[in-house]
């Protein structure tokens, strides 16, 4: 089936889920894309909010529709309902609270269940904090699930791009594809084949109209 | 079935359209969800989900599964308190979908069943099992995989609630399950042969006595699928060697030599994942820790299959980060916030290096984790294997090669430490090929040679005594030198990490060569950007703490300087750069003591006013012109107590002249436990030079470092405790009697932190023992009538404290205590004999004769064989030592 409701946008765009526990700067990381503004107060997010993120590759613009999910439970909604059709995921915890790190092993496992073979990147938000209670050796769990980790800072910026990055190139199947710093720029030295360009947005455009994967075809991604 | 539950058509409608909008990315969320919230307090809306789910065929896939998703969410709290007709109805529904055509809604009723599973049991529910069984036994397609989902949910999330006996009978689900399972080892469908092997790997840990008993039929299996088509199910092969070599190693005991060699096989699985898996096994194998003779035959075809894979892969996100522009400036998201640690008086828990470096987990670090395991498990015997496949890949040349050099250079790094006595004879070539690589054309094969050449520093310097060995300890530092200017950050970033610890092995070797380096250093400092500038500030405070007072030299300083003086003028008071350049300052002014003075008037005053501005910030954040933030009162407080540590009693006209006094009063009563810390640390730093200037505030001084140890919250501000009580007792010996008001509040406070000093620091115990000691010594006729009180725990921590200045003054307060009241201490005099002999020799003229009349003393007033009573029950060591006081 095709993906309802998403390509509002004449460029690739992708379906981004962010989970993690209450707290932990979800909602914060997200708007810092958009007003660049550190939100200070917190409100916990109800439900869901979904916020269009423009990234700017070498490759053209994209678009991240960010499933800001509601961490704490009372504010849950549909919860892992709106996981469903998610294309990648950023599984967030706060370093300075150990509880958070705890529960990634359930949000992980939550959203596997919902989308499968997706990429996910784990982020521990606020190491702008003193006060840290998961230390960076302590972090074992990407390796065992194999996902990228990040130690990021919403508060600072520190490592903001990094997640983005790192889902587009998957989703891309281009490890070098890389942000350029404004679509007004024009591309860097290195000359832009327009053809393959061309050939490769309409990839990206058709992996994101194809049908989910069914499960005998599940080789065939790896 | 008659009776059985409907849903209303309108209801239906309604519920299935607010769930499409609140899975749709365009609409108010929580206002629908308002709406939807409504319909939850029906009594029957989980009912509608579960219909939905199940019978809602003409509805969106995605709908239906919303809405089972929703149901499994409230079921979770409501489930129990649910009516049995609407509990019966929701399981009803969900066992027919296990066999829907429709994989999500196959899977998001594994997901519900699981969760009602882990809510009520299993054995509340037969017809779950009947249904599973009978599906698993169905042979369609579709029904086996729709229950073996629900199955290896259900083992992932509560393997134990298939292990426990059925009431009444002593059968456990898991025995009917268990054969089933591997029977579909061989299924032809790849997600029946994976759910299924998933399945069984949860059982590892548990090991139900029927997976004991098939113990040879799940191996045969595992060696079944082991070159299975499906990487995901060779992945799971491997997780379940290393879980068993973790867990139950026996069971492999007689297949050691097919599972080592299938692991070596699938180390080079053309699949990441898979061979990622099978690297673990090789750490999980030594630290089990097993015999290593096992493995010691493959070691000549493992030894290359971890060095290929350390070679970085095409996606590996170095690669892209080494190519950036070096004259591009650092973006905020490029600098890591870091922190400045308070100042602490006493031993340091080491903090751990919290690099970026050890969360990157690929094949290429899991595989170098693996190498540098086995070579300190088989040391030099590694070494033939390794050095002629290592020789063979750094002779390669060309451009197309070079991960493979790179790797190579990595793997000789990788073994230093476990090798280190094979490599011994070699080393000198290995260096000698090293530096060239220092000047490489790849920059990633220049920046792991710095840290390669970094890992054999020891050896570098112990050889400069002789021509050769300082021929190349100099090649090592200038080429070293060179690539901290390096254009590529990546590079400087190397080098400058591999020139501190190159500093620090060497220490005052490195002052012949200091011209050069200060040279080097200031001329990066113009040069890096922002991340990297940090780098630099701690290069120089590394190389000012390795040469102390040997960069107290004009030549010296007006290198180093000029450039940094420039800088400082350039911050503005409220510059968060300012930090890494206070710090820089503090170890200056350590190393340069007294030379620092010719700087010290403008850093002093630059320090007060900082600390002025942040007090006024915290209240008034308009008129100071600055936002509060306590870490530049931080960093501000340690340099002054750097420069007091520097410049001793020449610090005493600064401080006159100011108003340092109240403000650091007004410091250690913030708030801040850091501010606090820091502030009782240059309390106890001035108190040792110039205590006269404190004098006026003294008692305030006094009453708030003795608060800071009497709180319930010990425990939390332990190192504000550690440092206000090592200022106490360094005042207490400046000042005399006039401590004399709070000693007995502070004696209190410290009696009980030696009696409970399990679970505290060492330094804080060690730094009560020495206050309580110093207190004792200014006022023994206070302190001596509580001895008795103190006098074991108190000895029993003097015994741990090395010997030094303060350990006198310790020792001073128990002579005068002992003096004033000898009784006070009998009834622990074993313990007092401990703590003398703890001494390995007291320096002190005059304090060896008290100790040595303290024990005489004892010795003439216990007869009756009281003081052999005594001697007998310390350890000969100890005797052995007291035999220099003359008993």
């Amino acid at each position: 089936m095709a993906l309802p409701n998403q390509q509002t946008v004449d460029y690739p765009s992708f379906k981004l889920v962010i989970v993690g526990d209450g707290g932990i700067g979800k909602t914060t990381f997200v708007k810092r894309h958009l007003t660049g503004e550190f939100e200070k107060k917190y409100e916990p997010t109800i439900g869901v909010e979904v916020h269009p993120l423009d990234f700017f590759t070498n490759c053209g613009k994209i678009r991240f529709y960010c499933w800001d999910t509601a961490g704490q439970e009372k504010f849950g909604g549909l919860r892992d309902g709106y996981y469903v059709h998610g294309q990648c995921a950023i599984i967030m915890f706060d370093v300075t609270a150990r509880l958070t790190y705890k529960n990634v092993p359930t949000w992980y496992r939550d959203l596997c269940r919902v989308c499968e073979n997706i990429p996910i990147v784990l982020c521990g938000n606020k190491v702008d904090m003193k006060n840290r209670q998961v230390k960076a050796k302590q972090v074992t769990f990407h390796r065992k699930k194999n996902l990228q980790y990040y130690e990021i800072s919403a508060k600072s910026n520190y490592n903001y791009e990094k997640p983005f990055l790192y889902l587009a190139r998957k989703l891309a199947g281009d490890a070098n594809l890389h942000f350029v710093e404004s679509p007004a720029l024009a591309p860097p030295e290195v000359q832009i084949d327009m053809a393959a360009q061309k050939e490769h947005e309409d990839e990206l455009v058709k992996a994101l109209i194809q049908p989910l994967p069914d499960d005998d075809d599940d080789d065939a991604f790896d | 079935m008659a009776g059985t539950w409907q849903p209303e058509e309108a209801g239906l409608k309604e519920i299935c359209g607010l769930l499409e909008q609140q899975i749709s990315p365009s609409s108010h969320k929580s206002q629908i969800w308002q709406q939807l919230q409504h319909y939850s307090n029906f009594p029957d809306f989980n009912n509608y989900l579960a219909f939905i789910l199940a019978r809602a065929q003409g509805k969106p896939v995605e709908v239906r599964q919303a809405a089972g998703l929703l149901l499994k969410n409230n079921l979770k709290t409501a489930f129990q308190s649910m009516p049995p007709t609407n509990q019966e109805y929701i399981k009803a529904e969900l066992l027919p979908c296990l066999g829907s055509t429709d994989r999500q809604i196959r899977s998001t009723s594994g997901t519900i069943i699981s969760v009602i599973v882990q809510i009520g049991g299993i054995f509340v529910w037969p017809q779950l099992l009947h249904t599973i069984v009978k599906c698993l036994d169905s042979n369609d397609l579709i029904h086996m995989e729709g229950a073996m989902d629900a199955l290896s949910k259900i083992c992932e999330d509560i393997p134990q609630v298939l292990d426990a006996e059925s009431p009444g009978s002593s059968e456990r689900p898991i025995d009917i399950f268990l054969p089933r399972l591997l029977q579909l080892f061989q299924s032809p469908n790849a997600t029946l042969r994976k759910l299924a092997l998933g399945s069984v790997n949860q059982y590892i840990m548990l090991m139900p006595p029927v997976l004991y008993m098939s113990m040879d039929a799940y191996l045969q299996g595992l060696f079944v699928l082991a070159n299975d088509p499906s990487s995901e199910v060779r992945k799971l092969v491997c997780s379940a060697f290393v879980q068993l070599i973790e867990v139950h190693p026996s069971f492999l005991e007689p297949h050691f030599n097919n599972v080592i060699e299938y692991m070596l096989q699938v180390n080079k699985d053309p699949d990441d994942e898979v061979s990622l898996e099978a690297c673990e096994f090789w750490s999980s194998y030594c630290e089990a820790p097993l015999p290593p003779d096992n493995i010691r035959p493959f070691l000549p075809r493992l030894i290359p299959v971890l060095l290929s894979n350390m070679a970085y892969a095409d996606d590996d996100e170095s690669l892209l980060d080494a190519e950036e522009d070096g004259s591009l400036p650092d973006r905020d998201q490029d600098l890591k916030p870091r922190f400045h640690s308070s100042r602490f008086h006493g031993p340091d828990d080491a903090e751990d290096d919290d690099d970026d470096i050890v969360n990157v987990w690929n094949l290429r670090k899991c595989s170098a984790a693996a190498l540098d395991i086995i070579s300190n498990v088989f040391g030099d015997e590694i070494l033939p294997a390794l050095m002629s496949f290592v020789q063979s890949k750094l002779s390669l040349s060309d451009d197309a090669s070079w991960k493979e050099r790179e790797a190579a250079v990595l793997a000789l790094g990788a073994i230093a430490e476990g090798c280190i006595n094979g490599l011994y004879p070699h080393l000198s070539q290995i260096v000698a090929f090293l530096i060239p690589l220092l000047d490489d054309k790849f920059p990633l094969i220049r920046s792991i040679s710095c840290w390669t050449l970094s890992r054999f520093s020891k050896f570098i310097v112990q050889g400069v005594d002789h021509r050769e060995g300082h021929e190349r300890f100099e090649k090592v530092l200038t080429g070293l030198l060179r690539r901290i200017l390096d254009d590529n950050k990546r590079v400087q970033e190397a080098a400058c990490s591999a020139f501190a610890t190159l500093e620090e092995e060497a220490a005052d070797l490195l002052s012949p060569c200091l011209e050069i380096i200060l040279q080097h250093l200031m001329c990066a400092f113009g040069k890096y950007q922002r991340r990297n500038l940090r780098i630099v500030y701690d290069a120089i405070s590394t190389l000012a703490d390795a040469v102390g007072g040997e960069l107290n030299q004009p030549k010296y300083l007006e290198i180093l300087m000029p450039p940094l003086i420039a800088k400082w003028q350039q911050l503005s008071n409220s510059d968060k750069d300012l930090f890494p350049l206070l710090e820089c300052f503090t170890s200056i002014a350590q190393a340069l003591g007294s030379g620092f003075s010719q700087f010290s008037q403008p850093v002093f005053q630059r320090c007060l006013d900082i600390i002025q501005t942040q007090q006024l910030a915290k209240v008034d954040p308009v008129s100071a012109g600055a936002q509060f933030d306590k870490e530049f009162v931080v960093c501000s407080l340690d340099l002054l107590s750097g420069l007091t540590e520097g410049l001793g009693s020449g610090i005493e006209s600064l401080v006159s002249q100011s108003n340092l006094r109240d403000l650091l009063l007004q410091c250690c009563m913030d708030d801040a436990s850091d501010i606090r810390q820091s502030a009782f640390a240059l309390l106890g730093d001035l108190a040792r030079v110039c205590p006269i200037h404190l004098r006026p505030r003294l008692p305030e001084f006094l009453d708030v470092a003795a608060k800071q140890l009497n709180t319930p919250k010990l425990k939390e501000t332990i190192s504000v405790a550690n440092n206000a009580c090592w200022a106490i007792g360094e005042l207490a010996i400046k000042v005399n009697q006039e401590i004399s008001p709070v000693v007995m509040t502070v004696i209190s406070s410290l009696v009980p932190i030696l009696q409970h000093a399990e679970g505290l620091n060492k330094s804080l115990i060690e730094n009560s023992a020495i206050t309580l000691g110093r207190l004792a010594s200014v006022c023994p006729e206070l302190v001596s009538p509580h001895m008795e009180h103190f006098m074991q725990s108190w000895c029993i921590a003097l015994a741990t404290i090395r010997d030094d200045i303060e350990k006198e003054d310790a020792f001073r307060g128990l002579c005068a205590m002992v003096k004033a009241n000898p009784s006070g201490a009998l009834s622990s005099l074993v313990f007092l004999c401990r703590a003398i002999a703890s001494w390995h020799e007291i320096r002190n003229k005059d304090l060896h004769n008290e100790v040595s009349q303290v024990l005489v003393g004892y010795k003439q007033m216990l007869k009756n064989g009281a003081w052999e009573q005594c001697m007998s029950a310390l350890e000969p060591p100890v005797k052995e030592r007291l035999s220099k006081y003359k008993v």
